[in-house]
């Protein structure tokens, strides 16, 4: 049963780059050397 | 500091225990962590629901961070220039200009001014410049390049970016002032273009149904300013929070969505933990007065679109979950909303809570709040 009640204001902030955490496949994105970026390159 | 990338964790930790935010602390923002972050003890009671979220899109940008989390992940990865942009595409912009185009690859956006900046104010030339993430930046001095023909030569190269051949995410208008190298500003007058999102996002759908949304901040940049009933630009996080503050003095019904870009351009690229820290102590400080001036039937949710942390090697973005807080005075319960698989959830969420069906991705979280 909802208990929720539905707002009239929704506030969303987003504070830029303020992550918490290496995301599980952030190997492939996080270095700009990596295979990631590699691939991009060779796909243009 | 670990190689593993983790900005809230890596600010916390240059602090040695000395970071206090106790706003976001007892909202929860270190119980959504597997380690709280030093200094930010776990709330015994936090007051807000609290989470990640995963991004599902291919990158770590604002654009896609933030078109993920109004319903719209990017898949196909955008266009990257390690090497500089092709030669094609910088000549039809000098041709464009009247100017010749210099660097030309990747460079961080304070370095490029202080090594070509000089050279640029006597020539009148165009700084080109990119980074590992898909974008364009373009810098020239305000006294030798106005801010409107910046504006206008950018929004000329934003249409050789759309594809199909080469897309990238955003390209950016760089003005700095300055007498010299060493005192090079870049100033609050950059502007973000970027691409249009393809298909409709949640605040297209929020505006088709009559709601109002409101954009402080570059969101209205990322959003190409589409289905936005007011905007805001910001000078600064502070500012921001000014506008914040102003939107809340507002009858209105629907969402306003803000950015707070200063964590990002002025600590993270340029791996500052200590005045990082000092701009999450500042919004921690200016969160309070939000959250005392929030009335029972608002809802506030604070997240963020990557990391950028100041602690990796680098100067780029970094590829991070996000936290997730959701906070209402009206709700009764608090509690953990887990690890979300998306950040499109956001948007579910808010759709759900205004009667509107979401699309493929998300998947609303109202129904935990209690």
């Amino acid at each position: 049963m909802r208990n929720y009640k539905k707002c009239q204001r929704i506030f969303g902030i987003v504070l830029d780059s303020v992550g918490t955490g290496a995301a599980i496949d952030a190997d492939k994105f996080n270095d700009m050397g990596g295979r990631y970026i590699r691939t991009c390159w060779r796909s243009l | 500091m670990t190689w593993g990338a983790d900005t809230l964790g890596h600010v916390g930790a240059a602090y040695n225990g000395t970071l206090s935010l106790p706003n976001l602390g007892q909202l929860g923002l270190s119980n959504l962590r597997k380690e709280a972050i030093q200094g930010i003890p776990n709330a015994l009671h936090p007051l807000a629901y609290y989470g990640k979220m995963i991004e599902i899109s291919a990158g770590k940008d604002s654009m896609d961070g933030h078109w993920e989390m109004m319903g719209l992940p990017v898949f196909k990865p955008l266009s990257t220039f390690p090497q500089g942009f092709p030669q094609s595409i910088i000549d039809q912009i000098a041709e464009f200009s009247g100017r010749k185009v210099i660097v030309n690859q990747p460079y961080s956006g304070t370095a490029v001014i202080h090594d070509y900046g000089e050279q640029q104010m006597d020539t009148g030339e165009l700084i080109v410049y990119t980074s590992g993430d898909s974008v364009m930046q373009i810098a020239a001095h305000e006294d030798v390049i106005s801010v409107e023909e910046l504006y206008k030569i950018c929004r000329f190269a934003r249409t050789l970016l759309n594809g199909p051949d080469y897309q990238v995410g955003r390209l950016i208008a760089r003005p700095y002032i300055g007498p010299d190298k060493d005192h090079f500003i870049r100033t609050a007058n950059r502007r973000d273009f970027t691409l249009k999102p393809p298909s409709p996002t949640v605040i297209d759908q929020l505006y088709q149904a009559g709601y109002t949304t409101i954009a402080i901040g570059k969101t209205n940049d990322i959003f190409s300013g589409h289905s936005l009933t007011k905007t805001y630009h910001n000078e600064s996080n502070m500012d921001g929070m000014d506008h914040v503050d102003e939107v809340m003095k507002q009858n209105f019904t629907g969402f306003c969505f803000t950015n707070l870009v200063d964590f990002d351009t002025l600590y993270g690229h340029r791996r500052d933990p200590q005045d990082f820290g000092q701009a999450l102590m500042d919004f921690d400080r200016r969160l309070g007065k939000v959250l005392h001036s929030l009335k029972n039937n608002d809802l506030l949710i604070i997240t963020a679109d990557h990391g950028n942390d100041p602690g990796f090697r680098g100067t780029d973005h970094t590829r991070e979950n996000v936290p997730l807080l959701v906070y209402s005075s009206s709700m009764q319960k608090s509690g953990p909303l887990g690890t979300r698989p998306t950040f499109a959830d956001f948007g579910a969420t808010v759709l759900d809570n205004f009667n509107l069906a979401h699309g493929e991705y998300g998947t609303s979280f109202l129904e935990q709040l209690v």
